[in-house]
């Protein structure tokens, strides 16, 4: 039963990230203005808004659209950072061992135990905001789980006698662990990946909400309904609603893929299941 | 197996019914026989960030309960300027004023009490003001032209000053200038008085639970017996806006005190179970242009005059403020005094006119510049403020970029002059033009250092102002001082941030409009519908 | 290794973690721009001097290493510092903060937890049908859905629709305000047998906790019916109904036991995303527990009061690790070699 359920959620999943990529290079070819006032403030969905106009009178349909690019970005370029910097030091740390194995992974599961948001919203506040910058503040909280995933892989097949035989015929440590030995890791790691393409644009859009993200006039989904949440109680539902609506979407997307995929290396890996 | 789960099918309706019965009593509870003095609840979004001490703080929550609790020796009596003029409150008359300027003798009302029992006189005026010294408060400085106070007699104390100040009868009327209990804070030591402070006010600190409310009852031995409130108050914070409005609607408070958030208007001035009163609060919102920033185009005087023709007031207000804040069509606000029209020159928007300039300047191509804000602290609308000055700006070709950072970065930059364009805030302290006029005019003044503000003829300005009691002289020494501002094109006014007060119009009565912050709570009054 | 040695090694092990993180949360907060002193004086006037007098009563004209030595011995002896925003010892405030957000994610726990248990249980019993399907689909979906944007939504609906629930804040203001022994409002209302009190905090409760424990829920769903289907393909559940065990025993009895471990196992590590929902949940309703203690701390670039945030969530988590490998141990003995 598995592979069938996991290929049907990679599916769809993928077909949803599409969607929103494509509605995203629609907004930006067909010229939708995010940024242009108009006189019609916080007015509801019509033909001419289709998603309401927020409280400068801007479109949010082009908001919206255009913000995908924002949160999108940002995602990748903190998943990009915490997986390049958790894989290396995971790698360089389990294949050497010793002491130094044993300080990082202290090191490591300590930062476990610090929540990633408050990680993410004390770096923001403090660096100021900014695509690489929020990516960055993002990141740091994710790099433990790349770092433990990746030295365990690293650490299991470091004894075995390929590695060995390998190394006996002079291959070069960098050769060697990034060769032949992190291949073995590759799977894992794309379905983290995939999965922490989720989880960063929840947490992009955290910070926005928290009013911590990227800087005004930015169409950021975060920023936009945290600032909408302010019109709530005046019957304006569309601000949050909508930018809401794009989170809850492009997450699934991911997450279905980041799922199925890890169901599907699961499934097909030779590995002891792991439970968590 | 089995007998468990009959225990845990029992345990499940037990609670179902203790449950079910206690919302029944909730919801058909007839309601408790009202206490002799009824609560008013006022919700507000002003936290309390420091401690109650009206010596240590003036953020503006503690400003306005502390307003209550301690008497000033002035006050601004409630009603809309200009007939709110300066009237004596714990002091007897108004004071004597040396020839030189540097000596205040004020007499001081007798029979009153601090709300702990003790006597109220000139020693504890004196102790009042000398503690301020010692508390190295943030708002001490607001009473920095007294050097040292006199007992003269049990009910007279002088003010020796360090220069005239003509400005320091307006400066009295704050809370910091509030006496307080000295046997109290004795008493209790520092840290529990700060925590609810003793003074002379119609109202007195019941209780505080920080972040979420404070209780002041009334004070029944009051010296002015008109002015003994009818309510307990129970001042009660909300986090923000949307659920100030929310609790306001549902009937969670009797009133609401600041900050209703602008898109809120509306729905509650339809409303018909809300009434409202205004009160224009002296605050505006502007810009400031860094007049000496070296390398930058502001540097020319008709490169920030072009800037001023770009800003569209009216619009601003539409958009920004959805036309609950009124334009600003003046310079800077000066608290007690008739604007001049000197801004008028800037009027009406003129984008054609503002390419004339940068032209002629020397920048036919439009100019870059950065304009600075933060987002929260100075209120929720600056993002918007923000984009909207940058799309009224780029109509002319000035290109603007916006940086937005926290308040430590932004009060940093702000302070030491390192900026090119900012958003803020004006709030005057209190009742006179040199509340402002100083700060902004004066080349030593804080914000005349932020804007890079150096001109003689403001300085001198400024200290004639001060220097002189008579009314008519100070009347032509600030006009001229808005003039002159004009010219210089530094400050950049948007909107007047009028606050309206709205109450349950069923239950609430005795709310009076009222001017510049003082708020006058002692005549609410709350019947059971 | 005896039980007691892995207890008191664990123990030891929580030490050094701790440091780790309070220099961790102290070199940001120091190496990183932005001016405190500018923060607190915000808009203000204040004169140089009293500038100057500010940084020094906070320390920070010290170098760098000073005021960490300072800042940690000071925590050894459980001084937290002092605010200079809130003018107390920041101990006060997080004492002042840490029952609201101890309230808000004890409840959404008890939602959370017998719910995500029991429905992903169910799913992986029925694994392929229908309705494993649906319950799978949901948790997922509940899942991708911010913690924030669902709170802000029942918000919506109950405006919408005006619903008599509160939609922010802990306690409504006409309630008498009870004694705050503890300040746990339910425990407070208890203990000062006020039974109006009582069932208004629980109403304050509903849309919070809703909130927090479904998102919890949702990836508790996953968890246990990924464990329960593992364990329900190993050999031992396949021998014990070739035994002839009926169904529902070999489940209560082989299956269940196994599966639990991990999954209360994974629940605990969950201390860490369950405060960063509640540090959101607070902000959407308003409540004044440790996240909106945090977010405020940050916006004012108020030092000791932000590291003793920190530093309190992170003792927290710890303390929940901490007890998850303990108990782990006490019944895996496995794990202690």
């Amino acid at each position: 039963m598995w592979p069938k359920s996991s290929r049907s959620m990679v599916t769809a999943g993928t077909i949803i990230v599409v969607i929103i990529l494509t509605l995203d290079a629609y907004s930006h070819l067909v010229g939708l203005d995010p940024l242009q006032t108009t006189f019609q403030v916080l007015s509801p969905p019509a033909l001419d808004h289709v998603m309401g106009t927020d409280q400068l009178g801007r479109d949010i349909f082009s908001r919206v659209s255009f913000g995908t690019t924002f949160s999108l970005l940002v995602a990748f370029v903190s998943v990009i950072i915490s997986v390049g910097t958790g894989s290396i030091i995971g790698a360089l740390s389990g294949f050497f061992g010793g002491k130094i194995d044993q300080a990082t992974s202290l090191l490591f599961d300590a930062l476990y135990a610090l929540p990633a948001l408050v990680i993410a919203i004390l770096i923001a506040a403090m660096i100021g905001t900014g695509i690489v910058n929020t990516g960055l503040a993002i990141a740091i909280g994710y790099i433990p789980q790349y770092f433990r995933i990746v030295r365990g892989i690293i650490f299991s097949i470091k004894e075995r006698p390929f590695i060995e035989s390998t190394r006996a015929i002079g291959a070069g440590y960098g050769n060697l662990i990034f060769r032949h030995m992190m291949p073995y890791a590759i799977p894992s790691i794309i379905a983290l990946m995939t999965l922490n393409m989720g989880s960063a644009i929840v947490d992009v859009s955290g910070l926005g909400f928290l009013g911590l993200g990227l800087p005004p006039p930015t169409p950021e989904w975060g920023t936009d309904l945290g600032r909408g949440r302010d019109f709530i109680t005046a019957g304006v539902w569309w601000t949050s609603t909508f930018p809401g609506l794009m989170i809850v979407i492009s997450v699934l997307g991911f997450t279905l893929v980041g799922e199925g995929l890890d169901e599907i290396f699961r499934a097909t890996s030779t590995r002891k299941k792991e439970t968590f | 197996m089995k007998m468990k789960r009959t225990y845990a099918a029992i345990a499940a309706i037990v609670i179902i019914a203790i449950i079910a019965i206690s919302v029944g009593y909730y919801y058909y509870n007839p309601k408790p026989t009202p206490k002799e003095i009824p609560t008013l609840v006022l919700g507000t979004t002003l936290d309390v960030t420091v401690n109650l001490d009206p010596g240590q703080d003036y953020m503006v929550g503690m400003l306005d309960t502390n307003n209550v609790v301690f008497d000033p020796l002035y006050e601004v009596p409630p009603g809309i300027y200009p007939d709110a003029r300066l009237a004596p409150r714990l002091a007897a008359s108004d004071p004597v004023v040396s020839p030189d300027g540097l000596h205040w003798t004020i007499a001081l009302r007798q029979g009153v009490k601090f709300q702990d029992g003790t006597a109220f006189n000139a020693t504890a005026v004196k102790f009042s003001f000398d503690r301020l010294k010692d508390l190295k408060s943030y708002s001490a400085w607001l009473l920095e032209s007294i050097d040292s106070v006199d007992v003269v007699d049990l009910y007279t104390v002088r003010l020796n000053l360090k220069y005239p100040n003509a400005a320091l009868k307006g400066a009295l009327t704050m809370p910091v200038a509030g006496p307080v209990s000295p046997s109290a804070v004795q008493r209790m030591g520092l840290e529990k008085f700060q925590q609810l402070p003793v003074g002379t006010g119609p109202f007195k600190y019941v209780e505080w639970k920080k972040g979420d409310h404070i209780t002041l009852a009334p004070f029944e031995d009051y010296w002015n017996q008109s002015r003994v409130p009818k309510v307990t108050l129970f001042y009660k914070i909300y986090s923000d806006s949307a659920t100030l409005k929310l609790a306001l609607e549902k009937g969670e408070i009797d009133t609401a005190w600041d900050y209703i958030a602008i898109s809120d208007y509306p729905t509650l001035l339809a409303d018909p179970n809300l009434k409202y009163a205004i009160a224009a609060e002296g605050y505006h919102t502007w810009m400031t242009l860094n007049m000496n920033l070296p390398g930058s185009p502001l540097l020319d005087a008709r490169v920030r005059q072009a800037i001023i023709f770009c800003i569209d007031q009216k619009e601003i207000s539409e958009k920004v403020y959805h036309g609950v804040y009124p334009p600003s069509e003046e310079t800077p606000f000066l608290p007690g005094f008739d604007p001049k029209p000197s801004w008028l020159r800037y009027k009406p928007t003129d984008i054609a006119k503002a390419k004339e300039l940068l032209t002629a300047a020397g920048d036919p191509n439009g100019i870059d510049v950065t304009l600075w804000f933060t987002p929260v602290a100075l209120g929720k609308e600056m993002p918007d403020l923000a984009a909207l000055v940058q799309e009224q700006l780029g109509r002319a070709g000035i290109r603007v970029t916006l940086k937005s950072t926290e308040q430590g970065t932004f009060f940093q930059q702000f302070r030491a002059g390192e900026y090119e364009m900012a958003l803020g805030i004006m709030s005057p302290d209190y009742l006179d033009p040199d509340s402002v006029a100083y700060f902004i005019a004066n080349s030593h003044g804080s914000y005349s250092k932020r804007v890079r503000l150096n001109d003689t003829l403001l300085d001198q300005l400024t200290l004639q102002g001060v220097a002189t009691t008579d009314p008519a002289q100070r009347e032509k020494i600030y006009g001229d001082l808005q003039d002159r501002l004009a010219d210089l094109a530094v400050y950049v006014p948007f909107v007047h941030q009028n606050n309206y007060w709205f109450y349950k119009a069923s239950t609430v009565s005795g709310v009076l409009s009222y001017y510049f912050q003082y708020s006058p709570w002692w005549t609410l009054e709350k019947k059971t519908p | 290794m005896k039980l007691r040695t892995f207890i008191l090694l664990r123990l030891l092990l929580t030490i050094p973690m701790i440091l780790i993180l309070v220099t961790v949360v102290f070199g940001i907060m120091r190496v990183l721009p932005g001016d405190p002193v500018a923060a607190v004086m915000g808009s203000k006037q204040g004169s140089e001097q009293q500038i100057e007098l500010l940084r020094h009563e906070l320390g920070l004209d010290k170098p760098l290493y000073l005021q960490y030595l300072d800042y940690v011995g000071n925590l050894l002896r459980g001084d937290f510092g002092y605010s200079m925003v809130r003018q107390r010892p920041v101990a006060s405030e997080l004492a002042d903060h840490l029952p609201a957000t101890i309230e808000l994610t004890f409840w959404s726990m008890l939602l959370a937890i017998p719910l995500g248990i029991y429905s992903g249980v169910f799913a992986a019993r029925k694994a392929g049908s229908k309705i494993d399907a649906s319950i799978r689909i949901g948790a997922l979906v509940r899942w991708c859905i911010p913690v924030f944007w669902f709170g802000l939504i029942l918000q919506i609906l109950v405006v919408q629709y005006g619903l008599p629930l509160p939609v922010s804040g802990q306690a409504s203001p006409q309630i008498a305000t009870v004694a705050h022994v503890t300040g746990l409002y339910v425990v407070d209302a208890i203990l000062a047998g006020d039974a109006r009190a009582l069932v208004d905090s629980f109403l304050h409760l509903a849309l919070p906790v809703v909130t927090l424990g479904t998102t919890m829920a949702a990836s508790l769903t996953k968890i246990a019916r990924t464990n329960v289907v593992d364990v329900l393909g190993e050999e031992y559940i396949k021998v014990a109904s070739l035994k002839g065990c009926p169904d529902e025993q070999v489940f209560q009895k082989h299956a269940l036991p196994n599966a639990l471990i991990p999954i209360l196992t994974y629940t605990g590590l969950q201390v860490a995303i369950l405060l960063q929902g509640a540090i959101l949940t607070e902000t959407v309703f308003a409540w004044s527990g440790l996240g909106r203690l945090l977010i405020f701390s940050v916006g004012f670039r108020d030092f000791n009061l932000i590291q003793g945030c920190v530093v309190l969530f992170a003792l927290v988590v710890s303390l929940a690790n901490l007890i998850v490998d303990i108990s782990y141990a006490i019944v895996d003995p496995r794990v202690r070699l």
